[in-house]
């Protein structure tokens, strides 16, 4: 059984005349443990499609189904538990709470997940040394550089231990050698077991993963694996 | 999450932009000291003026033809009281004395020294009915027409020298003997015993001083009595007049009027205060609407790594319920240091601190800064994840 898997599904913005069809019937499937890039021109519909995947939206019509779960049918805290549980976000503008240190950015998905204050930061503390930021706990987004910054969104993403993690052109504020560092870091987590997406609109970003698929016009126009990666 | 957890997220918000929380704080904190000051002075003005009637006889009943002040419309006309309505009610059970009161203004005279007081006509039972103790000599007589009885101040004007009882005194050209002096005796509102003196009825009759009976004032036997007697005397002089206008007033029922028209004088000053209160909410409401809109962004970073609508809702809430209840707790000290200051500043203005008025202030500002706070905190628990991330 795939992880994920999406049957027809489509996603209209505004209504009547002046509606748009960003996805108009995608179907795919995803197996535990793949590593994925989803490519497309901006306007594809690429963006709306993660975020579908990603739970942080809901789909016009269509199926989803995660881990056996029907995603369409749940309420909006079975959505956020999904999203805290068994998903993780990293984005391009990292998304990180400016006000608080790395160490507490990391924490939060774990607040809302109820654990205790001191578990949490002890297990923050233990993931963002993993992904080499032991040295910078107590730093701010701000006095960290693009790197360490998308490194700490990385941790926050892991922390709760998800399924899925969902990476939406999170080199595009980075420079073309740090980018290469993120792209490792997601590879070494592929090879640790993670299920990856990476959502991009760049080719030689998306070669990083062994199975692409293109997006074009609200659909899937391309689907390839290539062996042997 | 905790309740604490929340409480952290809130004070973390207000930090965040300490001024803007400062301000809207102020707002409360003004509504909620005039709502604790002004309920001080009304409460300590209640306080005053119930002690002082305190002060005053319980067991003393005052009867009047028609009620006090002006008659309303179409009632009946006021029953002319006589001294055999004095007679009447002293013959009623639990009664222990009653005496029929005229009062009118005259000069006294004792050689070149002249006074004006009060003259009281009356009858020998107004010594037990007044409760009136006598420094010298004795009280009026029955049937004493040319005996006066002097209080305290009035004696020592007249007789500056010495003792004035045996002396005479002129009151409208007739000459007086004085009978006895009175002890001195704390006044009670406007009514200065020291300066009152007293004769007979038939005297002042004489004089013409007396046109009708004042009132008629009666003891009871004990205060527990004094309701139910106070209602005894009305039926009884209504039957004996039949049916004009009898009022009796006692002291629990003066208690009573004047704690009435505080109670409402409180409340209407504490219901103009509870408007700055009001304000200040919508304060709290336009700063959280304020703060939900900067924040768009990163309540949708919250959603995105697990927060429910209810923790968004609650963070928010949280914030609005903490800038109200610690505006309240500043509102509160600064609302009894100034009933205090004011108190000191103006004298004779009786403060005193109200437990309920307290907990009404800080009661009511914490309910308004809920009832503010929720809706700007809805707004921002139901918005859609990716829509708030979008917003920067």
């Amino acid at each position: 059984m795939p992880l994920l898997e999406v049957e027809e599904l489509t996603k209209v913005y505004g209504q009547g005349r002046g509606s748009v069809d960003a996805l108009r019937g995608v179907n795919l499937a995803v197996d535990a443990g793949e590593f994925v890039s989803i490519i497309g021109p901006s306007g594809s519909g690429k963006s709306t499609l993660m975020h579908i995947l990603g739970c942080l939206d809901r789909p016009s019509s269509g199926r989803y189904r995660f881990d056996g779960q029907d995603v369409t049918a749940l309420t909006g805290d079975g959505l956020a538990r999904l999203r805290n549980r068994r998903l993780g976000f990293v984005f391009q503008t990292f998304n990180l709470l400016s006000r608080l240190a790395a160490l507490d950015n990391v924490v939060l998905p774990l607040t809302y997940a109820g654990v205790a204050p001191r578990a949490a930061r002890q297990r923050a503390g233990g993931v963002l040394e993993q992904v080499g930021l032991g040295d910078r706990l107590t730093h701010r987004p701000g006095e960290l550089s693009g790197g360490e910054q998308q490194r700490v969104a990385i941790a926050r993403a892991l922390v709760n231990d998800p399924g899925l993690i969902l990476a939406d052109e999170p080199t595009g504020n980075l420079d073309t050698r740090t980018g290469r560092e993120i792209l490792d870091l997601f590879g070494s987590l592929n090879r640790q077991g993670r299920t990856l997406i990476l959502v991009t609109h760049n080719p030689e970003i998306a070669a990083a993963a062994p199975r692409i698929i293109e997006v074009r016009d609200g659909r899937v126009s391309r689907d390839e694996r290539r062996a042997g990666l | 999450m905790t309740l604490l957890a929340y409480a952290r997220l809130a004070l973390d918000g207000m930090g965040a932009n300490k001024l803007r929380s400062g301000l809207t704080m102020l707002g409360v904190i003004i509504g909620v000291a005039a709502v604790v000051s002004l309920v001080s002075i009304g409460q300590g003005a209640r306080e005053e003026a119930t002690g002082r009637l305190g002060d005053m006889s319980p067991d003393h009943l005052m009867v009047t033809g028609g009620g006090m002040g002006p008659a309303p419309r179409g009632s009946r006309p006021p029953a002319r009281l006589t001294p055999a309505d004095t007679a009447a009610i002293s013959r009623l059970e639990g009664v222990l004395a009653a005496c029929s009161v005229a009062d009118s203004s005259g000069e006294l005279a004792a050689g070149d020294l002249r006074v004006t007081g009060t003259v009281v006509a009356t009858e020998p039972a107004a010594e037990a009915a007044f409760r009136l103790s006598l420094a010298d000599g004795c009280f009026l007589a029955a049937g004493d027409r040319r005996g006066i009885v002097l209080g305290a101040r009035l004696s020592v004007s007249l007789f500056p020298g010495g003792s004035a009882v045996g002396q005479e005194v002129l009151l409208a050209d007739t000459a007086f003997t004085v009978r006895g002096v009175l002890a001195p005796q704390p006044s009670v509102l406007m009514y200065n015993f020291d300066r009152r003196s007293y004769i007979s009825l038939e005297a002042a009759d004489e004089l013409g001083l007396r046109t009708e009976l004042g009132h008629i004032a009666v003891r009871a036997e004990s205060t527990a009595k004094v309701a139910a007697l106070a209602d005894e005397i009305e039926s009884l002089l209504k039957e004996r007049h039949s049916g004009a206008g009898v009022g009796v007033l006692h002291q629990q029922a003066m208690i009573d009027a004047i704690d009435s028209v505080l109670t409402i004088l409180t409340g209407v000053l504490t219901g103009i205060a509870s408007i700055s209160l009001i304000v200040g909410g919508i304060g709290i409401m336009n700063i959280m609407l304020a703060t939900v809109t900067e924040r768009t962004h990163e309540i949708g970073i919250r959603k995105a790594v697990g927060a429910r609508d209810r923790d968004v809702l609650l963070q928010f809430l949280v914030e609005a319920a903490v800038l109200s209840v610690v505006g309240g707790l500043i509102g509160i000290a600064v609302g009894i240091g100034g009933a205090r200051l004011a108190a000191r500043l103006i004298r004779h203005l009786p403060v005193a601190t109200s437990w309920w008025g307290i907990g009404l202030a800080f009661g009511f500002s914490l309910a308004v800064g809920l009832f503010f706070g929720v809706w700007p905190a809805r707004r921002a628990a139901r918005m859609e994840p990716v829509a708030a991330l979008r917003h920067d």
